[in-house]
């Protein structure tokens, strides 16, 4: 059972010239799947192959959740300027096909735990980088998709907002959801994710769970910093 | 759910050579012998080579833009003609006044003048790298400003007279001012460019909310009313015997109080991020401009307002809570909210009703659905860039819903307006 499978043989911007190559994996309901790499990798054109945004892709992309759909979290917040916080939500609701009732409970549920309710009758574009982070993160987790596809979600968030989101995650995985995080915080994600992709060169150079890391880079005990150095950097 | 990435933040650059680099920072270069305590290395920029590189870059930057907007040899067969006509259509104006000139009354001139005027630009040269490398140092960094105002004043001038040598067939032979007259005309409205754009800049950079708005709004009537009642009185003193003298006193006031009101700006404190803001937008006007149609977002200013003036509690505009209903709700707020479409709005409103106004019988006819197809035309390309926007791209839409929403949000914006010049025609 799997909630997202991605089989991508090659992708690129041109038919030409591919970018990324040969990377395979699969989320399961509850999984947190981390994708680290160097900058210039091919995390944010994996991710865009996944979403359907890249021209040119080999290969297949199945969401086999029940609901068969995914939020997606950008790094950039991005934000209509001249629409209030609230009505942002709205909009958001309003693509998700929610209910008044569930609306109303979902979006004030996230509004008080990101400590925006003073704000909701503000503008985003007047907010700083780390609210319009979270503004993005409400809009996303009002869905309650089968699929989470997150990146970069730590930059800009203050330590409280980042342990919020850490436990929405932990809480929309026990409820089924995958996620899968782009991220360039290994000590974090090392903490949180159940598996890792590595991507090096714009393709897979190692994925799996820590253990699996470790085993491949004949670290035992070693931290993902150093399987990652090892796998990713040395290579 | 799809995604289109929108901006990508870029490095903060400067155009300081590394030496100068060096010594505004303070930072000894490797290998040197770091420089002794309480001796600050001095650096070789000026303000005066900064504002002239910067100005160079400037041109260079626009330039650029233009080659790559522009076909050449279209341009070449499109330009110079039209260059042609002109000087032969200008040259007849002189020759043979055309009819139309005894139409235009003094009154709309010095409105439509007025409202040109407001189009001033100061500029000040000041980049975002600026707050890293020259923040320490003041002088520069006034320096450059000097420099720019200068600039902006010069452009100013050089524009207002381009303008005159325009109008002069309209004002002598259309409107009967006598020759000595149009200098004294171009520096009242030269002095206007100077002072009416700078106050509402001041009144922006230290009220908020309501009272800006109301305070600005108040400005630019009593101001509108004083430039066009100005004009009328430059009119009437042309047929007293010292009436170019007399005209004199109200010119020298006026470029008096631009002269101060530039001054109160030069001087004024906290202004410096916000004229890096300024900076960036006039640096990128011709860019956004040909690239409007591509979604070239507009880059968002230090003051931006927090809450929206209308509709201040997210209030609903329709009861309906589906996908369509709530789409449309969000353009025609972000419209309503928008102070571009109100400038365009207003812009519109005034020159339509003077274009109605003037015209009567069948005329009208073709003049009223004209403009309203000018009208949905402008609601209709900003709706489309709204439906476009990242935001709504997160998330999944039809297009039928998109198209839906648009038109239902071009007809509640476009109803109010097509009511009002319809009334302005009848009232003509």
């Amino acid at each position: 059972m799997e909630v997202l499978r991605a089989e991508i043989r090659q992708a690129g911007y041109t038919p030409d010239r591919a970018v990324i190559r040969d990377i395979r994996f699969s989320v399961a309901p509850g999984e947190l799947v981390g994708v680290i790499g160097p900058n210039g990798a091919g995390k944010s054109t994996t991710i865009k192959a996944i979403m359907g945004l890249l021209g040119h892709v080999d290969g297949t992309i199945e969401f086999t959740g029940p609901q068969g759909n995914y939020a997606y979290i950008p790094e950039q917040p991005v934000l209509y300027e001249r629409l209030t916080l609230l009505e942002h939500l709205e909009l958001a609701a309003a693509a998700h096909e929610l209910t008044m009732e569930e609306f109303q409970r979902t979006a004030e549920t996230l509004i008080e735990r990101f400590y925006l309710r003073h704000v909701i009758h503000h503008y985003p574009t007047s907010f700083s980088k780390g609210m319009q982070q979270k503004v993005m993160l409400i809009a996303g987790f009002m869905a309650k998709p089968d699929l989470y596809i997150i990146d970069e979600p730590f930059i800009g968030l203050d330590p409280h907002a980042m342990k919020d989101l850490l436990e929405l995650l932990q809480e929309e995985r026990k409820r089924g959801a995958g996620v899968i995080m782009s991220t360039h915080m290994i000590d974090t994600a090392e903490k949180i994710c159940d598996s890792f992709l590595l991507i090096h060169e714009g393709t897979t150079a190692a994925s799996g769970s820590l253990s699996d890391l470790r085993e491949r880079s004949g670290l035992a005990g070693g931290s993902l910093l150093d399987c990652y150095t090892k796998l990713c950097v040395r290579s | 759910m799809l995604h289109t990435p929108q901006s990508h933040s870029s490095a903060a650059r400067t155009d300081l050579p590394a030496s100068h680099l060096s010594a505004a920072s303070n930072t000894p270069h490797d290998g040197h012998t770091p420089a002794p305590a309480g001796h600050r290395p001095r650096t070789r920029a000026t303000g005066r080579s900064l504002f002239v590189r910067r100005l160079i870059a400037f041109y260079k930057d626009q330039w650029r833009v233009l080659r790559t907007a522009v076909d050449w040899v279209i341009a070449v067969y499109f330009i110079v003609p039209l260059l042609i006509a002109a000087g032969i259509i200008y040259t007849s104006w002189w020759q043979d006044p055309p009819l139309w000139f005894s139409w235009i009354p003094l009154p709309l001139l010095s409105l439509v003048l007025f409202l040109w005027s407001l189009t001033f630009r100061l500029r000040t040269f000041l980049e975002p790298a600026d707050q890293v490398f020259l923040l320490r140092n003041r002088s520069l960094i006034n320096a450059i400003r000097r420099w720019g105002f200068g600039y902006s004043v010069t452009v100013a001038f050089l524009a207002t007279a381009l303008l005159y040598i325009v109008l002069s067939p309209l004002l002598v032979l259309g409107l009967g001012f006598e020759w000595p007259w149009i200098p004294v005309l171009a520096l009242f409205t030269l002095a206007a460019r100077l002072t009416v754009p700078i106050i509402l800049q001041l009144l922006e950079l230290r009220l908020r909310g309501i009272r800006k708005h109301a305070s600005q709004s108040a400005v630019l009537i009593a101001c509108g009313f004083l430039f066009i009642s100005m004009f009328d009185l430059f009119a009437r003193l042309q047929t007293f015997p010292l009436g170019l003298a007399q005209g004199i006193v109200p010119l020298g006031i006026a470029l008096l109080a631009a002269w101060l009101i530039m001054r109160l700006r030069l001087q004024a404190r906290g202004v410096f991020l916000y004229e890096i803001s300024q900076e960036r937008q006039a640096r990128l006007r011709l860019t956004a401009l040909l690239l409007s149609q591509a979604g070239v977002k507009k880059t968002k200013g230090v003051l931006e307002e927090s809450r929206p003036l209308i509709w201040r509690r997210s209030q609903a505009i329709t009861k309906k809570r589906d996908k369509v209903s709530l789409l449309m709700a969000a353009i025609v707020k972000s419209y309503i909210r928008s102070s571009d479409q109100w400038y365009f709005l207003i812009r519109f409103l005034t020159v339509s009703s003077y274009a109605l106004i003037l015209t009567s019988g069948w005329v009208t006819l073709i003049v009223y659905p004209g403009l309203l197809y000018l009208l949905y035309k402008g609601i209709y390309s900003y709706c489309e860039m709204a439906t476009n926007s990242s935001y709504l791209q997160l998330f999944r839409w039809t297009d039928s819903e998109r198209s839906k929403a648009v038109e239902r949000a071009i007809f509640r914006i476009s109803l109010p307006l097509a009511l009002i010049l319809l009334l302005v025609e009848i009232i003509a």
